[in-house]
């Protein structure tokens, strides 16, 4: 079996002959020109084929690739060490054949500009002001009113109860803190004595106000007082409330919003990263002000700047300070790199051509792009210093140079953004994490459930990124990731513990990738398992065998029999040759796995009938129940293939087209044949040349 | 957002206090003369409708509602039922499963040949194109479906978004209430005083304007394609600066929705944030879908527990059967863009009218019947006169008319002078105009 032959849709006229093939290449070759580079983005003209006819293998050029959610947390993280993650607020990113970092899907839309915007301004306030080590500010009427609290809106405030109220807070506070107290108030004596305002910790009141203040001008009342660690009932009250509802004379209180803040301060991490030099210490504070503003860019934009890049910065800070004092200044500067093309978007520009400028087709990408390739495959984040230094130094230009990065790289924490952002997607965790199965159905799958399989297989994934095991082993592995809930819920013994800790199993056991739960569950429906999606997920996920759509006017289906097995009813839709074609491929796969209930547990039996567990992969290869495929899939050189399709894909953030064929095979050929690790077929795809060098560009 | 005194005193952009429903006068007022300000909503239901249970049978101005058409039975003489739409451009696409088809196409008109990204800009946005609003945001797409398992190349982008601003650049929702609410309330004025808040704005377009010429810079380096995708970001930088270096109008939002809302409390406070977005002139032109479509999500609370997509094919349960469910969920979603409308028809315009008066709201299923993915036979429902354009209180039949043509009548509605739209919009339906 020839493993460079199986990849990419070019199997999949082969693989799936007799299915309904009119869409077979959905999306390869649209216009028939011959190139089934993306016609999405019309670039199969310029950028892909072999377009100066030299029987030249060409490489396609990633498009300009704006950063998805998970790119844009991680790299605010490690940019200003915030832990804000403003990017689970923007619109969510439309996954192009499953991945969201696919760069044509990746469109910037005024929404998300408008959510940039106001991303920026908070992350420059997170990592910039310098802020209370404690602080809590609520306002009055909102709290109020969701508290169920006497009392009643008043403008622009929360007006006390007349003849005296309170009004109750409960604060607690992470360490002993000595605070200032504000409140903001105003209140009407009419006649009445002028309102007192108190203010009550623990039963204990620490102070008394005369508001002198009217409700149409408030001001802030404050006092200093200490807190100890823990709960606080804290309680603005009004001691001094009069009222004579028959005059319908009373005094009045009105409150805006309770103020804690410790009087310690403390510095965002972020500032150490931005203010790399102190310019209170400087001889110049400007020159200091113009260091850190360029600085800031250079590390935003994972390059060094141009100096007419840096004299543009120097001059926007300059511009600002006429009006805004220097440090705002450079809070809006921040903002204003984050908020700019060169940090929002990745573009491929190639190296600047040496001196022997040798005609080839292919050149090296520039040092900077490189490393930010690098680092968005491995971590899903910007490069940090050692690596932009390994760019500078120009150890990206040889493979020995890269792979000693990727090794440095998959061993760093940050490698987590390759499980966050390729295997969610791969082992469809993310789509486990917004699936809901039917709650009156299978009452005990709640959210610690969900969250337990979500990281069975993420730590597995991640186990293999550093055990140096065969790929195949992912079907078999004699260890696995559980703890005692998912124990619990498998039927297993438990671990005895209630993390997710890893465990080792032995043949016989549940183990591998096809008896994970997570995916079981996502290609479920909620109230019965989908053999179709079970299926397709094998073919999709495992085989890169990819399944085209159905075509159009499909007959409706008739309601299952009460009693009746789901193998039962779906054998019924394929009686109809229309739908036989492509549910005599997809089906067998899914129907194999049958003896895994929508929740992933294991079954004998369905409507009491003993589950039938007989399936097939393509092209008609049979098995019986889970074990039994998994020793197949260990085999099954199509397994590794289509990882490496797969994870080339997401590192290079493109789908795949011909002209990758031979990168793809020479890829399989590097690979050990005995059993290639993850780490190793990492490795080859960042020192493939598909990888690192573009097209020279032609003018 | 940290509470400080200067956000209670006066001055522009402040806490002012308004009577929640009433009068909100637009900062700029629309034209002067006696036209209305006209908003356009489109409510998007995924999955088609079960016809029996959602077209009635009659036409003309005595017509019944059929069970899933019932909730909105209080509106008739504000709605048209429309039935025997032709969706042409979902007929004409291939490369997607037909939910990603009809979804993908349903507000564009826009056939597309295969699974890449392609489209064309939808009606929405071609209606802010032609009128040019003078609102903060030019328009607004919220849902409350999160995002799913999509397949077939660019299904998500297909099945997630219905307005699109042009091809390949769909326009996705924010899902979140309260980011929705943020974006339009929160932060809005940057200083203490109306002199601080000025400063900052025109520092803000300062900046912005130091991000434009910046991105020229990285532009002319680029290929034509890419240059081609770099437009994305010029656009959305100039409505940005748009909106950040104006002061912000007066209005009182009320309290934030919640963060963390489960499903129906999302649907019902993008409810209130659709009133609010049109009675504070935000926009007037939302699209808001109720679902993504393909939707599989399951109702447990109104005994459809079936995922909506599979109940469409007839993968019912013991208890209930497939169409029982699915006729709850059909009837609920109804009486979500019920309470929809309602709440526009309870709010006063400012020319003191029904806010719902001058409103199309436009209920919008992605297909007809809706197992077998029918693309021949639609039937959406119009909610609002329009200020006065919309003959409203009829159910109108038209077998096969071209969808685009439904749009044509709208675009008119609103005054835009035109008689296409998309591939198949060639003249306005009869009997819709006043």
């Amino acid at each position: 079996m020839l493993r460079s032959s199986s990849h990419l849709a070019l199997a999949v006229t082969l693989l799936l002959a007799g299915c309904y093939d009119g869409l077979a290449t959905a999306g390869r070759d649209a216009d028939g020109d011959g190139d089934a580079g993306s016609d999405a983005a019309g670039t199969d003209s310029a950028d892909g084929g072999d377009t100066d006819g030299d029987g030249e293998t060409d490489v396609v050029v990633e498009p300009l690739h704006r950063l998805n959610q998970l790119e844009y947390n991680n790299t605010v993280r490690d940019l200003l060490g915030t832990s804000l993650r403003p990017a689970d607020a923007f619109p969510f990113d439309n996954a192009t054949n499953g991945f969201d970092n696919v760069a044509v899907g990746l469109t910037l839309t005024p929404t998300l500009m408008d959510l940039y915007a106001s991303a920026a301004r908070d992350l420059a306030a997170d990592a910039l002001e310098i802020r209370p080590r404690y602080e809590v500010n609520i306002g009055a009427r909102e709290h109020a009113l969701a508290t169920a609290q006497a009392g009643n809106a008043f403008d622009w405030g929360w007006s006390m109860v007349r003849g005296g109220g309170t009004l109750a807070f409960s604060v607690e506070v992470p360490q002993d803190e000595s605070v200032t107290v504000s409140i903001l108030a105003g209140g009407d004596a009419v006649g009445m004595p002028t309102p007192e305002m108190g203010l009550v910790i623990d039963g204990v009141e620490i102070t008394r106000w005369t508001v002198t203040s009217l409700p149409s001008a408030p001001v802030d009342y404050t006092v200093q007082t200490t807190l100890a660690a823990g709960p606080h009932d804290v309680a603005i009250t009004f001691p001094n409330g009069a009222d004579q509802p028959a005059e319908n004379i009373f005094n009045s209180l009105v409150v805006g919003y309770l103020d804690i803040a410790s009087d310690t301060l403390v510095t965002p991490p972020g500032r150490a990263l931005v203010y790399v030099c102190e310019p209170s210490q400087a001889l110049v504070p400007a020159d200091c002000y113009h260091t850190i503003v360029t600085h800031f860019a250079e590390r935003a934009w994972r390059r060094p700047l141009t100096q007419a890049e840096a004299d543009e910065i120097v001059a926007l800070w300059e511009q600002l300070i006429w009006k805004e004092d220097a440090d705002a200044a450079v809070g809006l500067v921040v903002r204003a790199i984050l908020m700019s093309s060169k940090f929002l978007y990745r573009a491929s520009f190639p190296a600047p051509p040496s001196d022997e400028d040798d005609l080839t087709v292919l050149v090296p990408l520039d040092d900077y792009v490189l490393a930010s390739r690098l680092s968005y495959f491995l971590w899903s984040s910007m490069p940090d210093d050692a690596l932009i230094a390994a760019a500078a130094a120009g150890d990206l230009r040889d493979e020995n140079g890269i792979r000693s990065q990727v090794a440095r790289m998959l061993a760093d924490p940050k490698a987590e953004g390759l499980r966050d952002g390729f295997a969610s997607q791969w082992l469809s965790t993310r789509t486990l994490a917004r699936h809901e199965p039917d709650p009156t159905l299978f009452p005990t799958f709640d959210a610690p459930l969900r969250a337990a399989m979500i990281e069975e297989a993420e730590l597995f994934f991640a186990d293999f990124l550093a055990n140096g095991r065969p790929l195949g082993e992912m079907m078999t592995a004699e260890f696995g990731y559980l703890n005692d809930r998912l124990a619990q819920h498998y039927g297993l013994v438990p671990p005895g513990s209630a993390e997710v800790i890893r465990v080792e199993l032995a043949d016989g056991d549940r183990r591998g990738l096809m008896m994970q739960g997570a995916w079981l569950t996502a290609t479920s429906a909620s109230n019965r398992t989908s053999p179709v999606n079970r299926g397709r997920w094998i073919l999709d996920q495992i085989l890169c065998n990819p399944v085209p759509p159905p075509p159009p006017d499909i007959p409706p289906l008739e309601e299952p029999e009460p009693g009746e097995t789901v193998r039962e009813t779906l054998a019924k839709h394929r009686e109809n040759p229309v739908c036989a074609g492509c549910h005599d491929q997809i089906d067998p796969a899914g129907l194999g796995m049958e003896g895994f209930d929508p929740v992933g547990v294991e079954r004998d039996t369905e409507n009491g009938v003993a589950i039938d567990v007989s399936g097939a992969l393509p092209p008609g290869v049979p098995f019986a129940g889970a074990a039994e495929v998994a020793a197949l899939l260990q085999e099954d050189p199509r397994f590794v293939s289509c990882l490496t399709d797969k994870l080339y894909g997401y590192a290079l953030g493109r789908e795949i087209v011909l002209e990758d064929a031979p990168f793809l095979a020479a890829i399989d050929e590097e690979l050990p044949q005995a059993g290639g690790s993850l780490d190793q077929l990492i490795e080859l795809v960042a020192v493939s040349p598909a990888f690192r060098m573009r097209p020279r560009e032609v003018e | 957002m940290r509470l400080s005194r200067r956000m209670f005193l006066g001055g522009a952009g402040t806490l002012v206090a308004l009577p929640s429903l009433g009068l909100f006068a637009p900062r700029r007022a629309h034209g002067g003369g006696a036209e209305p300000i006209r908003r356009f909503l489109v409510y998007f239901v995924p999955n088609g409708r079960v016809p029996g249970n959602w077209v009635p049978p009659e036409s003309g101005t005595e017509f019944s509602f059929p069970p899933t058409l019932a909730p909105l039975a209080e509106l008739k003489s504000d709605l048209i039922c429309m039935s025997g739409l032709f969706h042409t451009a979902a007929t004409l696409s291939s490369g997607t499963g037909d939910h990603a088809l009809g979804t993908g196409t349903i507000l564009n008109c826009a056939p597309y040949p295969d699974g890449s990204l392609h489209g064309d800009i939808s009606m929405d946005q071609a209606l802010v194109k032609a009128l040019m609003p003078p609102t903060r945001f030019a328009s607004l797409q919220w849902g409350a479906g999160e995002p799913m398992a999509c397949d077939f190349g660019a299904s998500c982008s297909y099945t997630q978004s219905i307005s699109w601003a042009g091809p390949q650049t769909p326009l996705a929702p924010v899902i979140s209430p309260l980011t929705a609410f943020n974006q339009m309330f929160a932060g809005a004025n940057e200083g203490a005083t109306a002199a601080e808040q000025e400063i900052r704005r025109q520092s803000l377009g300062s900046v912005l304007d130091y991000v434009l010429d910046d991105a020229e810079s990285l532009k002319v380096r680029l290929g034509t394609d890419d240059k081609q995708k770099l437009e994305e970001y010029f656009t959305s930088v100039r409505e940005l600066e748009k909106r950040i270096t104006q002061p912000a109008g007066d209005c009182e939002p009320g309290p934030a929705p919640a963060g963390g809302l489960d499903y129906r409390g999302r649907v019902t406070a993008f409810h209130d944030l659709i009133a609010l977005a049109f009675q504070c002139d935000q926009t007037r032109v939302i699209t808001f879908m109720i679902e993504n479509g393909l939707s599989g999500r399951s109702h447990p609370f109104l005994d459809a527990p079936g995922g909506h997509h599979g109940l469409t094919h007839g993968a019912g349960g013991a208890a209930l059967t497939a169409a029982q469910q699915l006729l709850n969920l059909e009837r609920w979603q109804a009486e979500q863009a019920a309470d929809c409308a309602k709440k526009l028809k309870a709010l006063v315009d400012f020319d003191g009218t029904p806010l719902l008066d001058n409103t199309a709201m436009l209920i919008l299923p992605d297909m007809g019947d809706g197992g077998p993915h029918d693309h021949t036979n639609l039937a959406p429902v119009i909610v609002g006169r329009c200020g006065g354009a919309l003959a409203t209180g009829q159910a109108i039949h038209y077998p096969s008319a071209p969808l685009g043509n439904m749009y044509v009548s709208l675009l008119q509605a609103f005054g835009v002078d035109t008689t296409t739209f998309g591939i198949d919009g060639v003249a306005p339906l009869d009997g819709l105009a006043v």
